[in-house]
């Protein structure tokens, strides 16, 4: 069956289409061909797939054919079988007949005939050529047709349709896609049916020695290609698969060794999309094929299939992973292939998918997803082929252009080198190459790394080619070739790249060496080849192998190569971005910028390399990081982005220390410090969160009190290797509590040298708002560069786990308290003092919970308050609660001055510096202070209230300012108010009143003081008008004296007084108060109120009866005991005051006695009158005050008038009626005017109100 | 024979937070390189496998000539009822040249337990 091979594949190139046959027997397909070919091709075909699941083709081509044709007729028989796929799908008989008698003498037995072969699926058309107009025709056509359904039309199945030439039914042609689809959909079926049945047959025998592969292929792509022909593409591919499935299966069945193939020239460029590169029967080996041709093969038809079926991303996928697992089998006949065939196969057939795939793929052809994958799988493919590619470079000499970088070193050191059985020798007449490329060789200068960066090169070969090479070609030297070849099958088609010829190769170059130099070796193969010669043999051998030559053009130069190189780099990365796989993409990013760094495009290299660091960096992984991070900064350098560059150095610095040298890391910092201090045209802000890193110091954090400067520590780790000046620092305090304020910075202006690792840094800091605060940032200068850093560090790097971490809950590193009262004065005493005498003042100082050290306390005392200078001020620790109780369990010690608590201090222009003992305890101090009165206290009547007088009057205040805190910075500003008063309070009563003019006068002496008061002597200086009775000088009798007044008690003393007339001198005023003298003592506290004045106490006890006086004026009022004027409030009218109503007041004012002037009865006397009113309440009409005359006789009477105009309404107090100069004491007033009278709000107006509904 | 072993433990900000070489082939001074460098580049293929299968377990993942990239994914549903939100996806990798995958996966599975223990310990912050 092999033998069918070119015929099989003939056929398939041939056909195409669906064939349908049409057998003419009227004559009729010239008419009807063009209506029927119009039809095609078929839209919207229903057909069944292999699993007999109906499946919908849009669109299926097929062709009419003859049965006369010489295409069907000149087939035999046995091929029919095997080729059945190209046989007609369906058989339309074409029939014409307008004679009932005709149709069943001729044309039934024909038809009959026709259709007798089961095998064909058919069906007739019957063609009616009756006109339209003619009846007759008409109606006969419609019985022969009617005939032929009877005849061949079953139940099951119509046969038969019936095409009007002159007047087609619209249906007609529906009808006949319908019929020639059954037919297909019947033939389709039972030809997959026959093929599946041979091809289960066949498998059957698969393991018997007689199986055949080709036979299978055949029959097996036989159905793959009639489901490729019915557009039922996806069973056609699962074909394919299944026969690549059973085809590696048979491949790598043990004790076959087959011939692999791939030897020819040609063969190195994949023909993995190209099937009909190279016939099968040339690649048939006795039962089967070339794995090299066949695998190909059979991927570029699957892929075509992928194509059709618009799933490029799936042949870009099944694609890759063809190439890997090819490659592999490339591997294994490394040896027999010719040199780097595997590279250069892997290169060609990754070039090939991409640029197919890439130009059948349309973005949005797939779900996202579907999208991702397939860019990954181009990305991948880039990748697989840069390799190669890069070997293949490296191969030829072009290894030290090649960056040593991560990527490149992961993926070529770890690829072992092309394992040919005899390394390529080096060709005979290439000297002069050899010349060119050790030149080359020795101009290679490793490219120094800036910063002085001393490491060892990553490795791109899995071991040194030098050694490898001449390994390979020693094992030949060492005369086991046979060995090398041993029990392998020799090809046998003369091949001319095989080994055999390499062998002869090297046998020649070897003698053509010794000729060349001669005196090197004689006639030895033995001699190792240098490396310039294993580049030129490389090259040499290459040039053989590779049959592209836009490949080898990409290899013939450094610049080509490199352009190649970066294209494969710029296509993976492209399409790894837009994959999922963009660190892939991110770090290819970073061949091509090595590449631009090379060529010197610092611009494109710098964008590149950012990119790369912020992945390594952004993820922590620093190795990586490290070994791209010197080239950005590098390129920074010389682009003079002197942000970046000092932001990289930083960078570098912060790296993992075990990565780099101290001193390439030393490098960095002299950098920094270098840029630093050099003259920045923009000073830039730098980030150094990396390298230095703070915290506040271990313990509680540093608590202030409002207002207080205070004292930061902050603890600094550095990651500089060396020390480094810090021209000043700042550190930022964040409130924790209010997010509306900013932060503060703290500034420490002196310069801090930081030494690597831990530093305290010590910081002064201002008073602060109160709250808690966390450190927010740290900022300073080095030269003119403006650090920052915000990373915390919990404990210095110990702990490195957390170093970089930024997201730590900060602890409050300072705590400043709400304003509070931190200090109180007070006054020690709220019981009255002595007025007029000097008297100890109490303050109490007491600190609350804050140290008072260094206070000073300035007194300011108010008017009518004076401090005594002459002495000291005492001050004395102030014990609460106990000081009372101890004090008036023995008062007499607590007047002595100087107990040993008690110190004195001095004041100087107002202030007082508080002794340090004081600093945290309560204390009192004392000043002796005098309050001044210039009035003369009055003694009231008993009985009256209002008249008492205010203690207001007595009340003095002192204006006290404390400054204290650690620098004066508090201030604490307090009036203490104290109360100074008379001893006494006197009261007077006319006690009786006897019956010979005499009165009794009771004098009531209150005690205001918080001390007990001994009265020694008291007299009465009387007014005019006034006399003692009796002959005594007023004074009590003694013998009641010394009289003891407690605090708070009363004491009484009567005087006995008469009224005299007292003559007026002249020139000479009348006394018109009288004075109550006393004399007195006074015994008291200075802790609870009244005391002895302070002057007194200095002289000692025994001199405590030098008696104090006081004073008080009483005035004695004379009985109205002869009235001159009455004074009389005539009625009001009785319908009441209203407001702005006039009304008269009238009072009556009559003479009660002759006026005693020596005048005539008829004089007149005028009198003067005076109206007090308030003048809110009343409006007076005339005027207040005048004189208005009166007789002088008695009984005299005026009335005065005064017209008055109310002005509010309610109870007021009506005016009043004075006469100013005549004495009170001789008015009598009767009746006296009403305290208040009732006046009435104005009337409406009526003319405004609304009657009332 | 000698084996080359690199086991990394990545965090779910993909921030290496242990790394140990624990293979018997003396330590090349380009190597710790060439291994980080191949388990950071495997994490794009984390990202896309780890998705797709409930197992934690991701077997090999990608091979690296004759190194192979072993991958175990600590799911976040799991810890969470220790730690709320954080240690999601943490990921267990090992480079290695062995093909005992058996092995591998116990291995995994004991580093794992230990790695939920440390992580439980309320005061150990992990990244």
């Amino acid at each position: 069956m092999a033998t069918f091979l070119p015929q099989f594949q003939s056929i398939k190139s041939s056909f195409a289409h669906i064939v349908l046959s049409v057998e003419d027997v009227s004559d009729l397909w010239p008419t009807i061909k063009k209506g029927f070919e119009e039809r095609l091709p078929f839209k919207r075909a229903s057909l069944n797939n292999k699993t007999r699941n109906p499946v919908l083709v849009d669109e299926l081509p097929a062709e009419f054919i003859l049965t006369t044709d010489a295409r069907l007729r000149s087939r035999f028989p046995q091929e029919q079988s095997l080729f059945w796929f190209r046989e007609p799908y369906a058989t339309i008989v074409l029939v014409t007949c307008e004679d009932l008698d005709e149709f069943k003498n001729i044309l039934k037995p024909r038809l009959k005939l026709i259709v007798q072969n089961d095998d064909r699926e058919w069906f007739i058309v019957y063609v009616s050529k009756a006109p339209a107009h003619n009846d007759q025709a008409t109606k006969m056509a419609k019985k022969v047709f009617a005939k032929l359904e009877v005849d061949f039309s079953s139940k099951k199945r119509e046969r038969c349709c019936k095409l009007d030439i002159h007047g087609p039914d619209p249906n007609f042609w529906d009808d006949l896609e319908g019929k020639i689809m059954e037919c297909i959909r019947n033939t389709l079926d039972r030809r997959i049916l026959f093929y599946e049945e041979e091809i289960r047959k066949l498998s059957e025998q698969r393991f018997m020695p007689v199986w055949n592969f080709c036979n299978f292929f055949i029959l097996k792509e036989s159905l793959a290609f009639m489901f490729e022909v019915a557009h039922l593409h996806e069973d056609a591919l699962r074909e394919y698969d299944e026969l690549e499935l059973c085809y590696l299966e048979t491949v790598n069945m043990a004790g076959k060794q087959r011939d692999f193939g791939g030897m020819e020239k040609g063969d190195d460029q994949a023909t993995l999309l190209d099937s009909g590169k190279k016939a099968l029967a040339q690649i048939v080996q006795d039962d089967s094929f070339r794995e090299f041709e066949f695998r190909q093969y059979l991927f570029s038809c699957q892929a075509k299939l992928l194509f059709k079926l618009k799933r490029p991303f799936e042949v870009a996928s099944r694609g890759y992973s063809f190439i890997i697992s090819f490659s592999g089998a490339l591997a294994l006949h490394e040896s027999m292939l010719p040199f780097c065939m595997r590279e250069v196969w892997v290169i060609t057939a990754c070039l090939a998918l991409i640029g197919a795939t890439a130009s059948n793929y349309e973005d949005g052809l797939a779900a996202p997803d579907v999208e991702k994958e397939f860019y990954r799988v181009q990305g991948e493919l880039h990748t697989l082929c840069h390799t190669k590619f890069m070997r293949l470079g490296h191969l030829v000499g072009y290894g030290s252009d090649i960056e040593r970088s991560p990527v490149n070193s992961a993926s070529l050191s770890m690829l072992p080198w092309p394992k040919p059985a005899v390394w390529p020798p080096l060709p005979p007449d290439a000297s002069s190459e050899v010349l060119a490329k050790e030149k080359m060789i020795l101009q290679e200068s490793p490219r120094l790394k800036h910063f002085g960066i001393q490491r060892k090169p990553l490795p791109l070969e899995p071991s040194v080619l030098l050694r490898e090479a001449n390994r390979r070609r020693a094992s030949l030297s060492a005369g086991n070739m046979s060995d090398l070849f041993d029990g392998r099958p020799r090809s046998g088609d003369g091949d001319s790249s095989g080994t055999p010829s390499a062998v002869q190769r090297v046998s020649n170059v070897s003698m053509s060496r010794t000729l060349s130099s001669p005196g090197n070796f004689d006639g030895s193969i033995d001699r190792p080849m240098r490396l310039a010669e294993i580049f030129v043999a490389a090259e040499h051998a290459l040039r053989n192998t590779i049959s592209d030559a836009e490949l080898w053009k990409s290899l013939s130069s450094v610049e080509e190569f490199e352009k190649k190189y970066l294209d494969l780099s710029k296509g993976a990365a492209n399409n790894y971005h837009r994959s999922w796989w963009k660190r892939h993409g991110v770090v290819l990013d970073g061949e091509i910028a090595a590449v631009h760094h090379k060529h010197e495009n610092y611009d494109l290299a710098a964008n590149l390399y950012e990119k790369v660091c912020a992945l390594y960096a952004g993820e922590g992984w620093e190795n990586l990081l490290a070994e791209v991070l010197p080239n950005l900064a590098e390129c920074q350098k010389i682009l003079s982005d002197q942000a970046g560059y000092l932001s990289s150095c930083v960078k570098l610095l912060s790296l993992d220390k075990g990565l780099f040298l101290p001193k390439e890391r030393q490098a960095f910092q002299s950098e920094v410090v270098r840029l630093a201090h050099s003259e920045m045209e923009h000073p830039v802000p730098l980030d150094v969160s990396s390298l230095i890193t703070f915290s506040s110091n271990q313990g509680p954090p540093l608590e202030l009190c409002d207002g207080d400067p205070g004292t930061l520590t902050v603890a600094l780790w550095s990651g500089f290797p060396d020390d480094i000046t810090l021209e000043s620092l700042s550190v930022m305090l964040t409130a924790t509590n209010s997010n509306d304020e900013g932060a503060k910075a703290i500034k420490s202006s002196e310069a801090i040298v930081l030494m690597p690792g831990r530093n305290n840094i010590t910081v002064s800091l201002p008073p602060q708002k109160p709250g808690s605060y966390v450190l927010g940032a740290l900022t300073g200068q080095i030269g003119q560069l403006r650090f920052r850093s915000h990373s915390f560090s919990k404990g210095g790097p110990a702990d490195t786990d957390d170093f970089m971490s930024f997201e730590k809950p900060t602890r409050p590193v300072l705590k400043v308290a709400r304003p509070r009262s931190l200090v109180d004065l007070a006054a020690a005493v709220s019981s009255a003092l002595l007025m007029n005498e000097t008297q100890w003042v109490g303050i109490i100082v007491k600190p609350i919970n804050y140290s008072l050290k260094g206070a000073v306390l300035h007194i300011d005392t108010g008017p009518g308050l004076s401090i005594a200078e002459k002495h000291e001020i005492e001050i004395e620790k102030h014990e609460f609660g106990a000081n009372n109780t101890d004090h008036s369990d023995n008062p007499p010690d607590n007047h002595s001055p100087v107990s040993a608590d008690v110190k004195q201090l001095s004041l100087e222009d107002g202030k007082i510096n508080l002794p340090d003992w004081t600093s945290n305890i309560t204390s009192v101090l004392w000043i002796p202070l005098k309050a001044i009165s210039h009035g003369l206290a009055e003694g009231t009547p008993a009985g009256t209230v209002s008249q008492r007088q205010s203690i207001v009057d007595g009340l003095r205040t002192i204006a006290l300012r404390l400054d204290f805190g650690v620098s004066h910075n508090q201030t604490f500003e307090k009036t203490v108010a104290v109360h100074f008063t008379d001893p006494f309070y006197v009261t007077t009563r006319v006690a009786d009143k006897c019956s010979d003019g005499t009165l009794l006068l009771q004098v009531i002496l209150q005690s205001q003081v918080k001390a007990s008061l001994t009265v020694s002597d008291a007299w009465l200086d009387l007014q005019d008008g006034f006399a003692h009775t009796g002959k005594g000088d007023g004074r009590p009798v003694s013998k009641f004296f010394p009289l003891i007044v407690s605090s708070k008690s009363r004491a009484g003393i009567l005087f006995s007084i008469c009224v005299v007339d007292t003559p007026a001198k002249d020139g000479e005023e009348l006394d018109p108060i009288s004075v109550l003298n006393i004399r007195y003592t006074i015994s008291g506290d200075r802790n609870l109120g009244a005391h002895s004045p302070v002057t007194k106490e200095l002289t000692g006890p025994e001199n405590e009866t030098d008696p104090l006086t006081f004073r008080s004026a009483l005035v004695l009022q004379r009985p109205v005991l002869d009235p001159c004027f009455a004074v009389g409030f005539l009625p009001l009218p009785s319908n009441g005051l209203r407001v702005g109503q006039l009304v008269t007041m009238k009072w009556r004012v009559e003479r009660l006695k002759d006026s005693g002037k020596d005048v005539d009865s008829d004089d007149v006397d005028e009198v003067l009158y005076e109206v007090n009113v308030n003048s809110e309440n009343w409006m007076v009409a005339g005027r207040k005050r005048g004189y208005t005359s009166l007789s002088t006789k008695q009984g005299s009477i005026i009335v005065i008038s005064i017209l008055c105009l109310p002005l509010v309404a309610g109870y007021v107090r009506p005016p009043q009626l004075g006469l100013p100069d005549v004495d009170k004491a001789n008015i009598s007033c009767n009746p006296p005017g009403p305290h208040l009278v009732c006046v009435l709000p104005p009337a409406f107006s009526s003319s405004y109100c609304v009657p009332a509904a | 024979m000698a084996s080359t072993a690199c086991f990394m433990i990545v965090s779910k900000n993909d921030i290496p937070i242990y790394e140990a070489e624990v293979g018997t082939v003396p330590k090349k001074e380009d190597a710790a390189h060439q291994h980080q460098f191949i388990l950071h580049a495997a994490l794009d293929i984390v990202q896309d496998t780890a998705w797709t299968t409930s197992a934690m377990f991701l077997k090999a993942i990608d091979r690296f000539n004759d190194l192979v990239v072993s991958v175990y994914v600590t799911a976040g549903h799991i810890l969470s009822f220790v730690m709320s939100d954080f240690i999601i996806h943490t990921r267990l990798m090992l480079l290695h040249d062995s093909r005992n995958e058996d092995g591998i996966k116990s291995f995994f599975q004991e580093v794992h337990e230990l790695y939920i223990k440390a992580s439980s310990v309320m005061f150990y912050n992990l990244i």
